[in-house]
């Protein structure tokens, strides 16, 4: 059945696509969600998330409460398309994203009929076309701003969902909590004081406002989040060693002493001697890393730091053991706003104020829920207590011997190239992959001339 | 005007190498497995719908009858040994790791250098195995407790005599029933044990170690497609693999294990969709159930039915792993501890304080644990020589490790 929308006699898709397919609901509540493109089972009933994904869509909205046919159903096209994730790779099929720009003023024109109060864009394709970025693993969860004035809250596909990846649910769920909160009105976005490079002595008397007055902490600062930055903060493994390399180079630092706040600086004095005053007073510090990352820099640059470090990654860990643990995706549960984790080039300074306010947050909330649920205790002694014998373990290490272990690699690599070449003769060579040249390479082993 | 120059036509292509097959590209061994008009199954872990898996398992099927595919598996292990394995050492010939708790069951994980990923069981793995030594004057000991997992779906299936089993040996209990001589379920603990331990000398190594397979992966509610697919060798076909596995099923303790299933899969299903174990290590299951059209009921069946089974006694046996570090790191141990590798823990012990460390880990190793009612694990230990190695003792490997019987 060719598609026979408003817009379909000149789309580039027709011939290809089959059957338009209206969106469905009220609308009422002011929730509008948008998948990529209706498939098999949405051909033959005729409507929107039909078949499994459906189900596991209608379960979505079923938990958060939400009556299906209160919220708008879309989809970014609204005919069957040529394959299942052809609209996934935009530079790979270019008519792909020529199909998507034309069925545009449908999705276009809905969204001004309806005028909903609040977006969600379901999967990648979805994301690209309702907020134009890319990554919904990154950007899942937070309120986004769109070119409709309205706001979106981007979530995985019930697709994605349903194919092995059910442990997604929460974070759908969670996304559609926020959706409706939006829609009734009832969001309220996290409001940070952020300190970025102030003088010195703001960053005395930010410290000082972190300090406890009364109490078993008088005078100490009871929580202290700290995370540095270095150039090259994701490539570690050969440097784990030698403790050398970019990894190393703390570029910049920043703290945050108590909820809905932070400060940031350069790593030169006299901040590094204010963060040292920070440490100094600190009876905890947490960082969100799950290798000890910042402590270990911090330790290494000459910094002294109080016994107790948690890791606020493992506390998100312990709480939900299955969901991701990087603050990027652990933030939307705790943050309300839009995602920063793009930003570390473009900002530095607002990059590293928003991971140490958003970490605090991260650690209180999570703590506050496992203490809540009397499993705090259990993380203190699987996760804080083990950390030291794990850490001395790792640092202990394995003995190897250096001439065994020079002699049987030799041997592997003789044992490999002799079963190598044994193979060679094996496999045929009408299934070897060949290379091509138009001109005679340099180096012409192998190589035979065209004739 | 500037005339616009015509396009050349591109060059033909005047020389052609015919490249090696690469036995790493699993595109490149899909290619051969078509040519030899070989099936493999799709890649779970794969959106590309044409991706095929390589797997061990499918190509020492397909080697069989292709000699070709032998020559691939060859060329993988060793190339795998090679790439992963050649550590870089620090100035004291050590190798360094950072020991987490990555996997969702909180076992423990270990990376920037996996040391609990370390080969083990075949020839190559205990000449790999040789590299790692103790320190001059020292002895390498390990002390794995013995069986837990299964102790632990005998304490969730509520079942002393699984438990008791467990301990004496059930896959020797098991084998006994598979020769038709079963152990009598109902001897005292010592009894029982003994008997299993005759069992295991009374029976040939392949039949145990099949044995063992069944009923690791029937605890776990493997299937036995899936027991055939993992170990080739140990069956002689999937039809084998299910008759081992109902007569184990259908035998006493099997029967304990079913109603364990069941009980587990109904908690981790709606409406509480988590389970929660002793310690308080949690984990959540949104799918345990799939709905069967056919006969329009739930079946314990979905992607999380097998991980909700297995969360229990997987996630309660690191946490005792916890318990047994914490009471060690209050012993002289605390300094000679270095990698706790699953149920197993590692250490380098002087040689002086051997027999006295020995007795240490087995007093921890064995102790009563409060959270699980006071249940106690067996513990095994073996030891290398002095400046011995990791790999397993033997006419060839003198120094290697072997069982400690005090």
């Amino acid at each position: 059945m060719i598609p026979s929308g408003p817009h379909c006699g000149t789309c580039p898709h027709r011939e290809l696509g089959q059957r338009f397919i209206e969106p469905d609901g009220s609308g009422d509540s002011g929730v509008l969600l948008v998948g990529d493109s209706p498939w098999m089972e949405e051909m033959a009933a005729g409507r929107n998330f039909a078949g499994a994904a459906g189900f596991t869509y209608n379960r979505m909205l079923s938990l958060v409460g939400i009556e299906r046919s209160n919220v708008m159903t879309s989809n970014t096209i609204w005919c069957k398309p040529l394959r299942l994730k052809w609209m996934d790779f935009p530079e790979r099929f270019r008519d792909a994203e020529a199909a998507i720009t034309h069925c545009r003023p449908n999705l276009d024109g809905l969204i001004e009929r309806a005028q909903p109060k609040v977006i969600v864009p379901m999967g990648n394709v979805a994301l690209r076309r309702i907020c134009g970025v890319s990554g919904i693993e990154s950007h899942a969860g937070y309120v986004m701003a769109t070119p409709y004035g309205i706001p979106a809250v981007p979530t995985f596909h019930p697709a994605f969902i349903q194919r092995g990846q059910q442990k997604l649910n929460a974070s759908a769920v969670f996304a559609l909590n926020r959706a409706r909160s939006i829609a009734q009105g009832t969001y309220q976005e996290s409001k940070y004081d952020l300190l970025l490079d102030p003088p010195p002595d703001r960053v005395r008397d930010y410290i000082r406002s972190g300090q406890s007055i009364h109490g078993e902490h008088g005078g100490r600062i009871p929580t202290l989040v700290v995370d540095i930055e270095t150039p090259e903060s994701d490539r570690l493994d050969e440097e784990e060693i030698e403790q050398e390399g970019a990894s190393w180079t703390i570029v910049r630092a920043g703290f945050s002493v108590r909820r809905g706040s932070a400060v940031t600086f350069p790593w030169q004095p006299p901040y590094i001697g204010l963060l040292q005053e920070a440490l100094d007073l600190s009876e905890e510090v947490i960082e969100h890393a799950d290798n000890n990352f910042d402590s270990r820099r911090l330790r290494h640059a000459g910094l002294r730091l109080p016994a107790r470090i948690v890791s606020s990654m493992w506390a998100w860990h312990f709480l939900e053991s299955d969901l991701r643990k990087g603050l990027g995706a652990v933030a939307p549960f705790y943050y309300a706003g839009p995602p920063w984790k793009s930003q570390s080039a473009a900002r530095p300074a607002f990059y590293n104020a928003m991971d140490n306010a958003v970490t605090m947050d991260v650690y209180c909330g999570t703590r506050d829920t496992l203490i809540a649920q009397s499993r705090w205790a259990a993380f203190e002694r699987h996760c804080i207590r083990m950390d030291e014998p794990l850490r001395v373990m790792g640092e202990r290490g394995l003995l190897v011997d250096p001439v065994y272990q020079a002699a049987f690699m030799d041997r592997l690599d003789q044992e490999w190239e002799a079963a190598n070449a044994d193979l060679q003769q094996l496999v045929p060579d009408s299934i070897k992959k060949r290379k091509y040249w138009k001109r005679a390479p340099k180096d012409l082993t192998g190589v035979t001339e065209i004739v | 005007m500037k005339k616009p120059r015509a396009k050349r036509p591109p060059l033909p292509n005047k020389y052609v190498k015919v490249c090696d097959f690469n036995p790493d590209s699993y595109l490149e061994v899909q290619s051969l497995a078509a040519h030899f008009n070989v099936r493999l199954p799709h890649r779970k872990d794969s959106d590309d719908e044409n991706a095929l898996s390589t797997e061990k398992k499918f190509l020492l099927k397909a080697a069989r009858k292709y000699p070709v595919f032998a020559k691939v598996l060859a060329c993988k292990e060793r190339w795998k040994m090679i790439s992963t394995y050649k550590w870089k050492l620090d100035a004291n010939n050590r190798i360094h790791y950072t020991i987490g708790h990555h996997p969702s069951t909180w076992r423990k994980s270990c990376r920037n250098i996996n040391a609990q990923n370390i080969p083990k069981r075949s020839a190559l793995a205990d000449e790999f195995r040789r590299m790692v030594i103790a320190p001059p004057g020292h002895v390498i000991m390990a002390c794995d407790s013995s069986a837990i997992e299964a102790v632990l779906v005998g304490y969730f299936a509520q079942s002393p005599r699984y438990i008791a089993l467990a301990k004496a040996g059930v896959h020797d209990w098991f084998n006994s029933v598979v020769h038709n001589e079963a152990i009598d379920l109902h001897l005292d603990d010592a009894a029982l044990r003994t008997a299993c331990q005759e069992a295991k000398h009374r029976y040939d190594k392949p039949s145990r170690e099949t044995a063992k397979r069944v009923v690791h992966l029937s605890n776990y509610r493997g299937t036995p497609e899936r027991m055939f697919e993992e170990y080739p060798d140990d069956f002689e076909s999937v039809a084998h693999a299910r008759r081992l596995q109902n007569v184990y099923l259908a035998s006493e303790p099997g029967q304990d294990i079913v109603r364990w299933w069941r009980q587990v899969l109904t908690m981790a299903g709606p409406p509480n969709r988590s389970l929660l174990n002793p310690f308080g290590f949690r984990h959540r299951f949104f799918h345990v159930f799939n709905y069967n059209r056919r006969t329009q009921g739930w079946e314990p069946n979905g992607d999380d039915a097998k991980r909700a089974i297995a969360f229990l006694p997987q996630s309660t046996a690191s946490a005792i792993q916890d318990v047994y570090i914490e009471a060690l790191w209050q012993t002289p141990l605390a300094s000679w501890c270095v990698l706790p590798v699953h149920d197993d823990l590692l250490s380098y012990v002087p040689q002086s304080e051997a027999a006295a460390a020995a007795a240490t880990l087995q007093r921890i190793f064995t102790m009563p644990i409060p959270e699980l009612g006071g249940l106690s694990v067996g513990a095994e230990i073996s030891m290398s020589a002095v400046g011995g190695n990791w790999a397993p003792r033997s006419d060839s490997n003198p120094t290697g490790m072997e069982v400690w019987n005090g």
